[in-house]
């Protein structure tokens, strides 16, 4: 039995060993520069163009001008077509020499090359989400939306406390799945209103807003740290974070969202 | 079961976890490959530049006034053939060949010149390669308006025959024909791929100034054409009006309207792709001098067009000279300056 215990052991050894990484850090370890794209992209508004910057090593305080990269050549690709040629503008930010508005519906892809690097990412501009019901929750005081979804579009909803001035959730509580077919009903809820406004006398100011995403946002959401801004989803904690650019050392979003209504909840 | 047994099947426990322990750490995706589009980098670089076909700067006319007024200071290109240059040209004209042109503009782009007027007979070749020097970055090159035709009236034969009506005139329509659906760029192959896209440019339009002049004389190729027709102008070169000379001859059947400034139809992020890569096309426009910048631009970017040289005032000249909106655009007497020029080597 002794022998048996220790192939046994020895096993456990060998696949511990198999997995462990090897890359230790040591004081002297050599800063990996990655990519950053940067676009959120919505309709009905002109297309606001892509930030392209570079990380930046520990120690140095982030600067726009230093992390900011200025001769990457790239070019959006709309509806699987149309070349739209981006320039460098300021501070990393690539735009189109005319401007023109985003629909929903649209495609677009980024294709573009930095230092020999080839960058690619697409992402589908999402409708307007179709909310057909919204409710609350008096138990753990939240609201619901049902909405009648499109496909390869994702949910997140947002409490918004009206006042002067008014309070909003600052990121999703979740992310819906992708839905399966046209118009099939997925709910989306927020995350708990404040006790402060918990208190029935305040139900004339709740109010939700959901948000339509491309589909590559979920795994994006449920990969970062949560409890980020939602107007800041660039921000990681660390973390293999799903990103939908792809490219060698590079990483960022380039995503579609599509905001609804505010809608009151009685 | 027995020690034995036990042993054996220990063995290949081991066995598979050797197997896993090898494939544990390969799980990584192969990395992303891909290159940009050789025609939409084109396209990047001349907007990076300015987009001069697409901006009101195109097709830089300059007037025989101005060019008289600065005889001593701009660089004068005459790139007639020679036989027609020395029958007369401008005093301090340099007589250029076209396969010398790029290499002769590059060399003297920053000798001090205010500008370098390229010059032709009608002022079309002239347009067409000053877009394609624009297009290389030379920012003051320009075109004398109407060429030769416009110094002095002994020049002027050619323009004063083409304007007046096309037999054809009686069929013109003011029907609306379609834009063709996006489609694909036409795809362009460097010869020096691994250069700067600066030296890619470069040769690419050295490529097209070495194909000599693209032009299309024959207007009556518009009945029954398969060519893709476009008129590129205003809306009132397309449309004619109610009333007036011509009612309602807008255009010949199939044309398409594409609109020049202020809606600039052919930029990238409007109707440049509805052009189509496979099939020839054909712009006219007010006087052949927009349509020939224009087309020099298209043919960069790998598109088969021409263009009609004279443009509308070989179509429908008594209606421009009818329309408000279109008389400045025709040629007439009163553009003839005479002014003096010189012949002999």
């Amino acid at each position: 039995m002794k022998i048996i215990l220790y192939i046994f052991v020895l096993a456990l050894v060998l696949v511990i060993i198999g997995c462990e990484s090897e890359e230790l850090l040591s004081p002297e370890a050599v800063h990996v520069e990655y990519t950053v794209v940067q676009a959120e992209i919505k309709p009905d508004k002109l297309f606001p163009g892509v930030r392209f910057t570079k990380t930046l090593p520990l120690g140095v305080p982030y600067n726009i001008k230093q992390a900011e990269l200025k001769n990457v050549s790239a070019y959006l690709i709309k509806n699987e077509v149309q070349v739209i040629p981006l320039h460098y503008t300021s501070e990393g930010l690539y735009k189109s020499l005319y401007d023109f508005y985003v629909r929903e519906g649209e495609s677009y892809e980024l294709v573009a090359e930095s230092n020999k690097k080839f960058i690619y990412a697409k992402t589908i501009i999402p409708f307007k989400p179709k909310v057909t019901n919204v409710y609350y929750n008096s138990g753990d005081f939240y609201f619901d939306a049902d909405i009648s979804s499109n496909l390869k579009e994702v949910y997140g909803a947002l409490w918004i406390i009206s006042g002067t001035p008014s309070t909003r959730a600052n990121d999703f509580y979740s992310v819906s799945s992708p839905a399966s077919i046209v118009n099939e009903t997925l709910i989306v809820r927020t995350s708990s209103i404040p006790e402060e406004y918990r208190n029935p006398v305040y139900s004339d100011n709740w109010y939700i807003q959901v948000f339509a995403f491309d589909v590559t946002f979920r795994k994006y959401f449920y990969s970062r740290t949560s409890g980020q801004q939602v107007s800041d989803p660039f921000i990681q904690g660390g973390g293999a974070v799903e990103w939908n650019v792809q490219g060698d050392k590079v990483i960022g979003m380039f995503i579609g969202i599509t905001p609804g209504d505010i809608i009151q909840v009685n | 079961m027995t020690t034995k047994e036990i042993k054996n099947k220990l063995l290949q426990f081991l066995a598979v976890i050797f197997l896993i322990n090898g494939c544990i750490e390969d799980n990584i995706s192969p990395p992303l490959t891909g290159e940009l589009d050789s025609t939409a980098e084109l396209i990047v670089h001349f907007e990076s530049k300015g987009d001069f076909p697409n901006s009101d700067l195109a097709p830089a006319l300059i007037d025989a006034e101005e060019v008289f007024s600065n005889l001593n200071s701009y660089l004068i290109i005459d790139i007639r053939p020679a036989d027609e240059f020395i029958n007369g040209y401008i005093e301090g004209a340099v007589n250029v060949k076209l396969d010398s042109l790029y290499n002769f503009v590059e060399t003297n782009f920053s000798a001090g010149h205010s500008k370098i007027v390229i010059v032709s007979k009608n002022g079309q070749s002239s347009a067409y390669f000053t877009c394609l020097l624009r297009l290389a970055g030379f920012d003051n090159v320009y075109t004398l308006n109407y060429g030769m035709a416009s110094w002095n009236l002994v020049f002027a034969d050619e323009w004063l025959n083409q304007i007046g009506d096309s037999p054809g005139i009686d069929s013109y329509m003011n029907d609306k024909f379609e834009k063709n659906p996006f489609s694909s760029l036409p795809q362009i192959t460097f010869s020096n791929p691994e250069e700067s896209i600066e030296e890619r440019v470069k040769s690419r339009i050295k490529e097209i100034v070495s194909e000599g002049f693209i032009q299309n004389k024959m207007f009556t190729h518009f009945i029954n054409t398969d060519l893709y027709l476009i008129c590129y102008g205003k809306s009132r070169l397309y449309y004619a009006s109610r009333s007036g000379v011509l009612a309602e001859r807008g255009h010949p059947e199939n044309a398409i309207s594409y609109l020049d400034a202020t809606f600039y139809e052919m930029r990238s992020v409007n109707y440049l792709q509805t052009l189509p890569s496979s099939e020839s096309i054909l712009i006219y426009d007010y006087n052949g001098q927009l349509a020939a910048s224009m087309t020099a631009y298209l043919r960069v970017l790998g598109y088969d067009v021409k263009f009609l040289l004279f443009g509308a005032n070989r179509l429908f000249y008594s209606r421009m000279i009818d329309d408000p909106e279109l008389i400045s655009f025709t040629f007439t007497t009163l553009l003839i300056k005479n002014y003096p020029f010189t012949t002999g080597q």
